[in-house]
């Protein structure tokens, strides 16, 4: 990694989510703090966001977010959808910070797919009434970190590259809110969405 | 029932020993017919044989309504209104075509656009009991594997997907492993772009055994796969996948096969008495419905049908007991705006109001006023007494039938109003007297028949239809027969009461119940409907919570049959252009083609549009031997002195008569040429 700078940050989760929304207070009990650091290479990705149109056959499989290591997003839509482009932000770097400490407490390092899959198919034999869900989005969302502790004495991880992937994520996490995984990677959802859909975008690569 | 192909997936919950006995019974003496899948819910989890059932199918025959709904608060309501109430009507007809995929330039949809109706087409197919016949993105697979046909992913919980020799997904010669085939198939010849005069387990199945010699797994309605079986432009409504300026508005053999097999009933066998008709009617702008569309972001990001079910007591059939689409607004959606549905009567709204001892009532808030619906205002008082006049919204308002409660106590007077309001607003009514209580439900209706929607009225009480004012018995129920003469109408009740609650009969919407006062001085009023496919007799009924005396009156609203000349224009030049006044259809003025012109015959070209006017020499005869007539088409007769001719003698000199000879034949010549002259177009 052609590193140039890294940021080191220590998140209090308890305050993290004092801002978060109601979504983010599940985790308010996991109170310890989290290290994350991150480069600030400009060309570096650090967080890659699509929203994967299954039900929709074209060669752009849908809306998607990349964030840069020097604050700059940039966001794509498909010629299919109203806002068809591409288009660039600029976070500065306390923006930044405060989108990777927030992903990171939602703890999406941890996030163990099929150990969650077994889970709600546990909790989906559970349920008396039958419920399904067709032609659902497949969020996927890729996180690079220089270092990443998840709280005070614990492992602490190096150049973690993480990859997630789920499809149906709106409704399962509505269904099964005690899978509290599927609700920490909705949030996450949730913010990069937004961050897709800020009316400051500038039309433009 | 018919006896379940794999033991393992029947789950017989509560069935009876006599029940248990009898299946036993079946599966010894009958062979065994697999039954078909690609139902939601059908899978590992649930039983590869689920069966599933759109809402309201309890596992008895008869007719299965289900209401179709907009919600009012979604972005683009309005434009969703015409696709919405087309994919009711492709759902209900069932034609199957092939050739259902309209691409670029063979339709309405800009390059770049997402057609809405395609997309809400296939998300109601699932809300209604289908499932993806392919194994689609909750696979997890990507395409082209996810285009093979519905299956579980088999004992070794990988999908297989090997496409064979012919290279294509989902196609007869799939090469599937242990996955457990989902999808049924005709049996006669495995063709999804067919489809058996009779579905029912006799010709469909589940079992790859019964597979046509050759074939290895159940193809599916792919366009790859129509493609190969010699049907190019086709592909299954419920395979997923949309693409961009695609129309894919009509079902194709395999939509309408799965929905019909499941119309054969628990015991999978078509003709026998747990058949069911199925009916689906729109329900307009409202939340009331069993199936709901919604523009919500925070639900989807594209399109989604999300259903629940549970099971039919005593089978491996399931009914589904809730079904929401939603759809993301960030996508360039192309809202069809040509109604291809027949016209049905629509429920837009209501508002209500009670009042204590006054002579008028009102509503307690405004109506919107839109041009050509269709406004009834219900009201009923205690004691009885009549209504002298109902105003509001600017519109002019008539009696339809008032009726008094069988004991007198009370009465129940309907009034309908027709035309373009002046704006939103309440409605009142003014009573001939004061009362100790009064109330009022005013109802919406769009798509009617103009001035003549309202027909078929029925007024009755306790002491019956027509029933007389006074020696009336309390009843907890009513019951009463509409005969119904429209199609797509809807059949309204309402009902005056006092201190009671109503409940509305089987299949009714109740759409008001308001009562003011208590004791025995309330005055109450319920309002129900339901939409009525066909003429018929209804029976309009409900209930109450103990003995009332009530009155009725019933009627029939009448479906549209246009909104606007295009439904109405029989393509036909001669006999005039047709319009919508109303509701109705107006017949044109025939084209009248007379030119006034005598000699020429006038008639009406439906191949050119135009009027034809060919000239008739003939009758431009003056009977003077000395004149040359002719018809000219603008004209008319015209007569030409021929020279030197006179008293009807030529005088020409015996060395001219040779020039004679050739004038002669020259005019001739001239008028056989306009004879024969076909006439202008």
């Amino acid at each position: 990694m052609d590193r140039i700078a890294s940021v080191s940050l220590t998140v209090a989760l308890a305050v993290v989510c004092s801002g978060m929304g109601a979504a983010a207070q599940t985790n308010a009990a996991v109170a310890s703090p989290a290290v994350v650091e991150y480069s600030r290479d400009p060309s570096m990705v650090l967080v890659h966001f699509r929203e994967r149109l299954v039900a929709l056959e074209d060669e752009d499989p849908g809306p998607s977010l990349t964030v840069y290591g020097d604050g700059r997003v940039a966001v794509h839509y498909p010629r299919y959808m109203k806002r068809a482009g591409e288009y660039t932000l600029q976070l500065d770097p306390e923006e930044l910070g405060g989108l990777m400490r927030s992903l990171a407490s939602r703890r999406l390092i941890e996030f163990d797919e099929p150990a969650v899959r077994q889970r709600k198919a546990e909790a989906a034999r559970s349920r008396a009434q039958l419920f399904e869900v067709f032609d659902a989005t497949t969020t996927e969302i890729e996180l690079n970190l220089e270092r990443y502790q998840p709280a005070a004495g614990a492992r602490v991880l190096h150049n973690v590259h993480k990859r997630l992937s789920w499809h149906g994520l709106r409704a399962d996490a509505k269904r099964y809110p005690e899978l509290t995984e599927l609700g920490d990677l909705a949030a996450a959802h949730r913010e990069l969405r937004a961050l897709l859909e800020r009316p400051d975008l500038v039309r433009g690569p | 029932m018919a006896p379940p192909a794999c033991a393992a997936s029947s789950r017989l919950r509560s069935a009876g020993l006599l029940a248990g006995l009898a299946l036993t019974a079946l599966a010894l003496f009958a062979p065994a017919p697999a039954r078909a899948g690609a139902f939601v819910f059908s899978g590992e989890a649930n039983g590869v044989d689920v069966v599933t059932h759109p809402t309201g199918y309890t596992g008895s025959g008869g007719t299965v309504s289900v209401t179709v709904c907009i919600d009012p608060t979604s972005a683009n309501a309005a434009e969703m209104e015409i696709p919405v109430r087309n994919i009711v009507d492709t759902w209900n007809q069932r034609d199957p075509i092939t050739g259902n995929l309209l691409l670029g330039g063979s339709n309405d949809i800009p390059s770049n656009g997402v057609d809405f109706e395609s997309v809400a087409l296939h998300e109601l197919g699932h809300c209604i009991g289908e499932a993806h016949a392919n194994l689609a993105s909750e696979s997890n697979l990507s395409d082209p594997q996810a285009n093979a046909t519905k299956s579980t992913d088999g004992a070794d919980n990988g999908f297989d997907t090997n496409n064979g020799a012919d290279d294509v997904y989902g196609s007869s010669d799939d090469l599937r492993d242990d996955d457990v085939n989902l999808h049924w198939f005709r049996k006669s010849n495995n063709n999804p772009f067919s489809i058996a005069n009779t579905v029912d387990s006799s010709t469909y199945s589940r079992d790859l055994a019964d597979l046509p010699s050759g074939d290895n797994f159940a193809a599916n309605g792919d366009r790859s796969v129509s493609s190969l079986l010699g049907v190019p432009n086709t592909e299954a409504v419920m395979q997923q996948g949309t693409f961009v300026d695609e129309d894919q508005r009509r079902l194709s053999h395999d939509d309408a096969a799965t929905l019909l097999y499941a119309m054969s009933g628990i015991d999978e066998i078509a003709g026998t008495s747990d058949d069911y008709a199925l009916s689906l009617s729109y329900g307009g702008l409202a939340t009331n419905c069993d199936v709901i569309l919604d523009f919500d972001n925070a639900q989807t990001g594209f399109a989604v049908c999300q259903v629940g079910g549970a099971f039919i007591s005593g089978s491996d059939h399931v009914r589904i007991t809730s079904a929401e689409i939603f759809f993301n607004t960030g996508f360039s959606w192309h809202f069809n705006d040509v109604l291809t549905a027949d016209h049905a009567v629509v429920f837009e709204a209501v508002v209500s109001g009670g009042v204590s001892g006054s002579s008028t009532v009102t509503t307690s808030s405004s109506l919107t006023g839109v041009a050509g619906h269709l406004y009834l205002a219900a009201v009923s008082y205690r004691p009885d007494t009549t209504v002298t006049g109902v105003s509001g919204l600017g519109l002019g308002w008539n009696l339809v039938d008032e009726h008094c409660s069988g004991e007198g106590q009370t009465g129940v007077s309907v009034w309908q109003a027709l035309g373009t309001p002046t704006g939103d607003g309440t409605v009142t009514a003014t009573l001939a007297s004061s009362v100790n209580n009064a109330v009022i439900a005013v109802t919406r209706y769009s798509d009617v028949r103009g001035s003549a929607a309202v027909t078929s009225v029925v007024q009755g009480n306790t002491n019956g239809i027509d029933g007389t004012c006074s020696g009336g018995s309390n009843t907890s129920s009513y019951s009463f027969i509409v005969t119904t003469t429209g199609t797509n109408s809807r059949v309204y009740g309402t009902v005056g009461k006092r201190n009671r609650f109503h409940t509305p009969g089987a299949g009714y919407v109740e759409r008001a119940e308001v009562q003011s006062g208590n004791g025995n001085s309330a005055a109450g009023v319920a309002v129900e409907d339901a939409p009525v496919a066909a003429p018929s007799s209804v029976t309009v009924n409900g209930s109450f919570n103990a003995g009332a005396d009530w009155a009725f009156v019933g009627l029939e609203i009448l479906a549209a049959e246009c909104l606007g000349v295009e439904d109405c224009d029989d393509l036909l030049f001669c006999n005039g252009a047709e319009t919508c006044v109303a509701g109705a259809c107006q017949a044109g003025t025939p084209v009248d083609c007379d030119d006034l012109l005598g000699c020429t015959v006038d008639s009406c070209n439906e191949t050119t549009d135009q009027c034809d006017h060919v000239p008739d020499p003939s009758s431009c005869d003056d009977g003077n031997a000395c004149t040359a007539e002719s018809c000219d088409e603008f004209l008319g007769c015209l007569s030409e002195p021929i020279p030197g001719c006179a008293g009807g003698v030529l005088q020409v000199p015996v060395q001219g008569r040779g020039l004679l000879v050739l004038l002669i034949a020259a005019v001739g010549a001239i008028l056989a040429r306009r004879r024969a002259a076909p006439g202008p177009s």
